[in-house]
């Protein structure tokens, strides 16, 4: 491992955009970094903030959140849902001085392979020059 | 509507002069049911109680100065499941009243046929207190109404969520609101709906200007607004960050009163409560190899932050979840912070108005830009 720090991140994507893109980047040959770790959700709306305080009280450095462009979710409305929810969570980081910037959400379609390559790029150095995260090393949460 | 009238009270005993207007509303209204504070047969403490018969109203104290539970909660209890067939009068404080709005807007209470009604509230006791006073045989509701209610001084024993209060006074959805503030001598009657305005119609109440109560009311919410700015900051500077938190959180026995006695937190299968927190020994094992260790109980801070996510835009500071803590943990004014930050982003305030959607179900197409 060696001294260099290897952030560990999550991804909410999104079954119809962001997960199909994620494929798409892969089958195309598209280099990113191998850091996310991705869990393929029905709609970006179906993310429960409940599980990004998980991924980040399990030491996860970093959490995106992926789903389809404004106005092309499957479920109309999900993705609108999810942009409060997530600026709800956000501004709740922010309060309890809990590093808000470790917390992404993008819009991705099937289409954008290599959209997701270069935001996962982006994200991970973005969460390199962060450094860990303190909120999954406090072992009494 | 926003008419006021004179309410003749014989003495300083408002607790009675308020149990004969409600008597007196019921009679001309033809209304059999009332739900109001009331003291228990043992005589040692106040519950809001379901009355029909008019000889246990004589029990009633509608301004006892205490809040063991949430009137809300109770009514959400009674008209759930359907509207109530015949009307029921309902005494609640301002911050019960708020919650009534919350919960009407998450469908776990039908306002058909309830007749809401609300007061200058000046705060509440501690139960434990309250009822500490009532079995040592102290006046304390006497005291409390010449001194509190009508002379508008605050008590320092109350509650502290009652101190930083700044909506202690009925809001535009009280069918019918009572005053003690700013009403130039005596208590007055608001009618603040078309409900209240036809319940009262039918009493022949003596019209009454006042000059300046809400200026009145206004100057007392400023000033605790401005108390609540200093808690607000104190408690900032303590829970700051993931290891402050763990400290603020170090007395919690993940016991969840805090959120079975918050009026907001109505969930019937609350996620916290559900089998996705029945763990295996791998998930013990997975957990004590990646951190170390496994304080337990488990997952209590992440219980507190999930339930601040999930209810925080409507949490409307009663501070119940305090008062519930065995522990003395400050969870109000925890949750009261990152109220305040969630409802700000947008212009969000439980209780306010009935027309206003809760945030987390609602959307703008047109917003939130930055985020993606
Ligand atoms: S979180 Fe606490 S203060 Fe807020 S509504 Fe619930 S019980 Fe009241
Ligand atoms: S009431 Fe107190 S001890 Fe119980 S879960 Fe809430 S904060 Fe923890
Ligand atoms: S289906 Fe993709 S965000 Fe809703």
């Amino acid at each position: 491992m060696g001294d260099k720090f290897e952030p560990k991140l999550v991804g909410f994507f999104c079954n119809w955009c962001t997960s199909s893109a994620a494929d798409l980047a892969g089958t195309s040959r598209m280099q990113y970094p191998p850091n996310i770790r991705p869990i393929r959700v029905m709609c970006s709306g179906s993310v429960d903030t409940a599980y990004i305080w998980r991924a980040f009280l399990e030491g996860a450095d970093g959490v995106i959140i992926g789903g389809c462009h404004p106005g092309d979710c499957h479920y109309v409305s999900g993705n609108y849902k999810a942009r409060r929810r997530i600026k709800i969570f956000e501004t709740i980081m922010k309060t309890l001085g809990l590093d808000e910037k470790r917390l992404w959400l993008r819009w991705i379609s099937a289409s954008e392979g290599k959209k997701f390559a270069e935001t996962m790029k982006e994200f991970t150095e973005h969460i390199r020059k962060l450094g860990p995260s303190k909120i999954g090393k406090n072992w009494s949460v | 509507m926003g008419e006021r009238f004179q309410l003749k009270i014989a003495g300083d005993d408002l607790n009675k002069g308020i149990k004969d207007f409600l008597i007196q509303i019921m009679d001309k209204n033809k209304i059999n049911n009332v739900v109001v504070p009331l003291l228990i047969p043992s005589k040692n403490n106040v519950f809001p109680t379901f009355v029909r018969s008019k000889e246990l109203l004589e029990d009633a104290k509608p301004v006892a100065p205490v809040l063991p539970i949430s009137t809300a909660t109770m009514v959400s209890k009674i008209t759930k499941l359907s509207p109530s067939p015949e009307k029921i009068l309902v005494f609640l404080k301002p911050c019960e009243l708020r919650a009534v709005l919350e919960l009407t807007k998450f469908k776990q209470i039908t306002l058909d046929n309830l007749i809401l009604i609300s007061y200058d509230c000046m705060g509440a006791y501690k139960t434990e207190f309250y009822e500490e006073a009532l079995s040592g045989g102290k006046d304390i509701d006497s005291e409390y109404v010449s001194k509190n209610l009508l002379k508008g001084e605050q008590d320092e024993n109350i509650r502290d969520a009652c101190k930083l209060c700044e909506n202690f006074f009925p809001t535009a959805f009280a069918d019918i609101g009572i005053g003690f503030i700013g009403t130039d001598g005596g208590v007055i009657i608001e009618s603040n709906t078309e409900k209240g305005e036809e319940t009262l119609s039918k009493l022949g109440l003596e019209k009454k200007e006042v000059k300046d109560r809400d200026g009145k009311l206004e100057k007392i919410s400023r000033k605790r607004k401005e108390e609540w700015e200093k808690v607000r900051k104190d408690i900032k500077g303590e829970t700051e960050g993931i290891d402050n938190l763990v400290k603020y959180f170090s007395k919690c026995i993940d016991c969840h009163n805090c959120m079975s006695q918050c009026p907001i937190c109505f969930c019937r299968e609350c996620f916290w409560e559900s089998p996705t927190f029945e763990f295996t020994p791998l998930n013990f094992l997975g957990w004590a190899k990646k951190r170390g260790a496994v304080k337990l109980p488990t997952d209590t801070i992440f219980f507190h932050l999930g339930r601040l996510t999930h209810m925080a835009t409507s949490c409307i500071a009663c501070g119940l979840c305090s008062d519930a803590c065995p522990n003395d943990i400050k969870v109000y004014e925890l949750f009261h912070l990152v109220a305040d930050d969630t409802q700000a982003v947008f212009d969000y305030k439980p209780g306010r108005d009935l027309e206003e959607e809760v945030p987390l179900v609602t959307f703008k197409e047109d917003e939130l830009k930055e985020l993606g």
